[in-house]
This record gives C-alpha cells, sequence and structure tokens, in this order.
C-alpha cells in the first residue's frame, strides 16, 4: 500500500489503480493518514521550511462555520464584489500558496541558502545533546568511511563542542 | 491491454537501463589499485600533520600524529583551537579526552581493522558509486591525484578525495550533496611523512597506563553482542547491506540498546532501538553535523535513533521503516 501511495504521488500509478487508492485514501482514515504523512516527508525533504501541515481539518471546520446565505442579494457595485473574497476562498488561495511553495523547486541559491541555514542552526542543537557522542562512538564502530579517513572521522566526536552552537 | 504492456515494456527498458549502467562502468583495475593504495597507506604510514576541518560556519585545526610499531597502530588527533580535546587509538581501542576531563572509550571492530576494505565492501562501493579520476593537483605541498566517487542515486553522497601519489596517503576529502554544495571537508596544511615524528606521546599518554577503566570519570567500553531482536528496516535504502546487529550498553542508560549497522561500502547508517524513557530529555527529529544526520523519533514504547554519512531524506526512509518483525 505504501509503496503504491509513493508512486500515486511521483505519478507512476496507472489510472486504474491511481483511481482505486483514491478511493482508498477517501474511505480509509489510516490510508489518509499515510498519504498526508508521505507528503509531509517529501515537504521536509524538499524545502523544509514550508510544511503541507493537515490543513483540511482545519479547512472543513471553517467551511463549516461559514453562514449560508440563502436570502438572495440584490446586485453589489463590481468595486466590493472585487474585495468581497469570502474566507473560503482566502483559506483557499493559502492553502494554494503553500502547496505551490512546497512543491516547485525554488532558484537553487536560495534553496541551498535555506539547506544551509537549516544544517547550520541543526548542528548546534546537536552539539548540546548529550549522549550524542556516545551514539557516534558506537555508529563509527562499523562506518566504512573510518577505514578510509582513519582518526579524521572522530574529528566530528570531537568537533561536537558547544563553541558549534549559534553560529 | 495496451496500456500494461507498455507499462511493462517501460519497466524493463528501466530495468535494462538500469542493468547497463551499472555494469557498464565497473572500477578499473587501476582504480580499485587506488582505494587499495589509500587504506593501505592508511593504516601503514607514519606520520603527522596539522589539518583543517570545515563544516558550514564551523572551522577547526587539529594536528594528527599516526605510528605504526610492527603490528600496532596507534594515532593520535588533537585539537588545536577552543577547548582541548583529543582522541587516541590503539589498534581497535578509541579514547576521547574531552576538555571537562571526561574520558569515553570505544572499540573499533577488530576483524575489520586491518587489512580493511574487503572484497565485499569493493563490491559493494562498486554497485553504489561511480568512480572518477580526477586531475593531479598539489595539497600541503605534496602532489596529489584527485578520485571522485560519484553516487548512482540520490540516496547517498558524493566524496571527493586527493590521493598522495607516492605513498596513498589521503591529504584531503570533501563531501557533496547533490546540488554539489560543499558539506563538510578537511585538508592536511601541513605534513610529515616517514621519519622525523615526536614520538613521545605514545610513551606519555600510553592510554592503558594512564586510564584506569571503571576510575571515576571512565566510562568501560561497552561490550557489544550479537543479537536478533526481530527489529527490521522494511524499506532499506537501496545499496545499502546489513553489517551486523549487536546489544549494547551506552554510557547513562540503564536499558540496553539494539544496534543495527548497515553499509553501501563508503558511508554507514546505524540504528538505535532502546526503551522510551519519559522526560529523558532525548530530541526529536532530523539533526546534522557535517556529514553526519541523525533522525530520532519515538516508535511505540521505544526511542529510534538513526544515524548516518548519508542525506536527510536516506535516514528518514529508514527511521520511518522500522518495525519489529516479531509484531511489536
Amino acid at each position: 500500500m505504501k509503496q503504491k501511495i509513493s508512486m500515486l504521488m511521483d505519478g507512476e500509478l496507472n489510472n486504474e489503480d491511481a483511481e482505486a487508492l483514491l478511493g482508498k485514501i477517501k474511505q480509509s482514515p489510516e490510508v489518509k493518514q499515510s498519504w498526508q504523512h508521505y507528503h509531509l516527508i517529501a515537504d521536509v525533504l524538499r524545502q523544509p521550511e514550508y510544511l503541507s501541515k493537515d490543513l483540511s481539518a482545519a479547512f472543513f471546520q471553517r467551511l463549516r462555520e461559514e453562514p449560508t446565505v440563502l436570502a438572495p442579494q440584490g446586485k453589489r457595485p463590481d468595486k466590493t464584489g472585487l474585495f468581497a473574497m469570502s474566507a473560503v476562498a482566502s483559506i483557499m488561495a493559502m492553502v494554494f500558496l503553500a502547496w505551490i511553495s512546497a512543491s516547485i523547486d525554488t532558484r537553487p541559491g536560495s534553496q541551498m541558502a535555506k539547506q544551509g541555514a537549516m544544517v547550520a542552526s541543526e548542528a548546534s542543537t546537536l552539539a548540546n545533546e548529550n549522549n550524542m557522542n556516545d551514539y557516534l562512538l558506537a555508529h563509527h564502530e562499523f562506518s566504512p568511511g573510518v577505514d578510509v579517513r582513519g582518526a579524521a572521522s572522530y574529528i566530528r566526536t570531537v568537533a561536537m563542542k558547544p563553541e558549534m552552537a549559534g553560529k | 491491454m495496451n496500456n500494461m504492456l507498455r507499462s511493462s515494456s517501460v519497466l524493463y527498458l528501466c530495468l535494462f537501463l538500469f542493468a547497463t549502467d551499472t555494469l557498464a562502468d565497473p572500477f578499473s583495475q587501476d582504480d580499485l589499485l587506488w582505494l587499495k593504495k589509500m587504506v593501505n597507506a592508511a593504516h601503514r604510514s607514519n606520520y603527522s600533520g596539522t589539518f583543517m576541518y570545515q563544516s558550514g560556519n564551523y572551522v577547526e585545526t587539529s594536528r594528527l600524529t599516526h605510528l605504526v610499531e610492527g603490528k600496532n597502530e596507534m594515532e593520535r588527533l588533537e585539537s588545536l583551537d577552543g577547548e582541548k580535546s583529543e582522541v587516541i587509538r590503539r589498534n581497535g581501542q578509541i579514547w576521547c579526552y574531552q576538555g571537562d576531563g571526561k574520558v569515553m572509550v570505544a572499540k573499533r571492530d577488530g576483524a575489520r581493522m586491518f587489512p580493511a576494505l574487503l572484497p565485499e565492501q569493493f563490491m559493494l562501493l562498486q554497485e553504489n558509486y561511480k568512480i572518477r579520476r580526477g586531475d593531479e593537483d598539489r595539497v600541503a605541498g605534496y602532489a596529489v591525484q584527485s578520485m571522485i566517487l560519484v553516487p548512482r542515486d540520490r540516496m547517498r553522497y558524493s566524496h571527493r578525495m586527493w590521493v598522495h601519489v607516492d605513498s596513498g596517503l589521503l591529504l584531503k576529502a570533501d563531501v557533496q550533496d547533490e546540488r554539489d554544495h560543499v558539506i563538510e571537508q578537511y585538508a592536511f596544511t601541513q605534513l610529515n611523512l616517514g621519519g622525523g615524528i615526536d614520538r613521545k606521546w605514545v610513551a606519555q599518554y600510553l592510554p592503558e597506563d594512564k586510564v584506569e577503566i571503571g576510575k571515576a570519570g571512565v566510562e568501560e567500553p561497552s561490550t557489544p553482542l550479537p543479537n536478533e531482536s526481530g527489529w527490521v528496516v522494511y524499506a532499506l535504502p537501496p545499496g545499502f547491506k546489513k553489517i551486523t546487529e549487536v546489544t549494547r550498553y551506552l554510557h547513562g542508560k540503564k536499558s540496553p540498546v539494539t544496534h543495527l549497522a548497515y553499509s553501501d561500502g563508503m558511508a554507514g547508517i546505524s540504528v538505535f532501538i532502546e526503551k522510551h524513557v519519559e522526560h529523558s530529555g532525548a530530541k526529536k527529529g532530523l539533526r546534522s553535523s557535517g556529514l553526519i544526520q541523525v533522525y530520532t523519533k519515538i516508535l511505540g514504547d521505544n526511542l529510534l535513533t538513526v544515524i548516518g554519512e548519508v542525506p536527510p531524506r536516506t535516514v528518514m526512509q529508514v527511521a520511518e521503516s522500522v518495525r519489529n518483525g516479531r509484531g511489536n
């Protein structure tokens, strides 16, 4: 099932299978959750600053709260009509924007800068963690790169000092 | 039917392309010799030098000394700026001294120490990376040959290495992601090869004399025991093979930790599974330090930590597909 979801996201599933899977996503909350989970993972991988947090629940909540106007409305002047965007539409626009920014691979420069920023800030958190060195030493025991790099591999263990933080 | 036929022929075409891609450029004998020379030199040469390590904004200078005496291999890595810290290796045993007096001891798997790079490892390496020999260059005053391990997919990084032409010693290395962005690098800026190396520290720092295991501040190396815990990585990224599975005690942990180790010939991935302790302060999610990515999550009653010299997507894929085959 998970493989199929991943294939559907990549556009590799044929029409029949895709429809069957979409049906399942609608019916089974479990499958739906994996579907959202996969999108979240994909988003994180692409661009960590915009996550497709599951907006659907909040969206439908707002939609339910939207008053249903049954009375016939008089024709409004065009000018106000332009600005009378309903809450639904603005949420739609926001979701769309978030989706656009999450799915479009922006220019490599900015992408790299963002990734760089993420790595830098994350490195500082890792440096401050207790016990992380124990895991790293254990990891190095079997890591093949150590054969080639020798003790230089342990620079990371040594380098994990508080000075790394806040840079 | 037509549709099916088409999709299956596409599949075959892909398989065919994949197969030819893998088989078309195996490592040449020459490349293999270079790699062997490199690994051999890393373990069999005497040298001492200063090298610079850089990852993101972080730069550190260290001194690295490597000595071989008979069958014994000794290595010392000493930080030259900031807080004093040291790593000493004597064959498979490793001691980490940090500024605050804390000493940590670890062991390298003895069987794999030397002769390193077994034929299986070469096979794995060839399956996952293409090797390209680059230009001749100069590092720390020595003539070097550059070699690039280009990954065959996006699940691993690209490794560039500058190897001393005469000895085969690795003098400079960097790691790049798929956008050719350098994630971390290190290079010798000064190096003495062969004779004339200060051996005083060997006597001075003979770890066995200096460190009594069990004494306050010294952590005993945990002896990893082979284990079959039932934990499985279902969606193991292609090209990775399981090396071993052990149970060990990490410092300060009351319960044992299951450690699964995987390799693609160059990069390693470790999966640690332990009982989750509430309020233990364990950080969750993805963190990085240079080449290394760490991903931590809670899985039922367990805390899962995945560490690897691989891109974030690879550690995440591993972490998201860990299950216990015994119905956990």
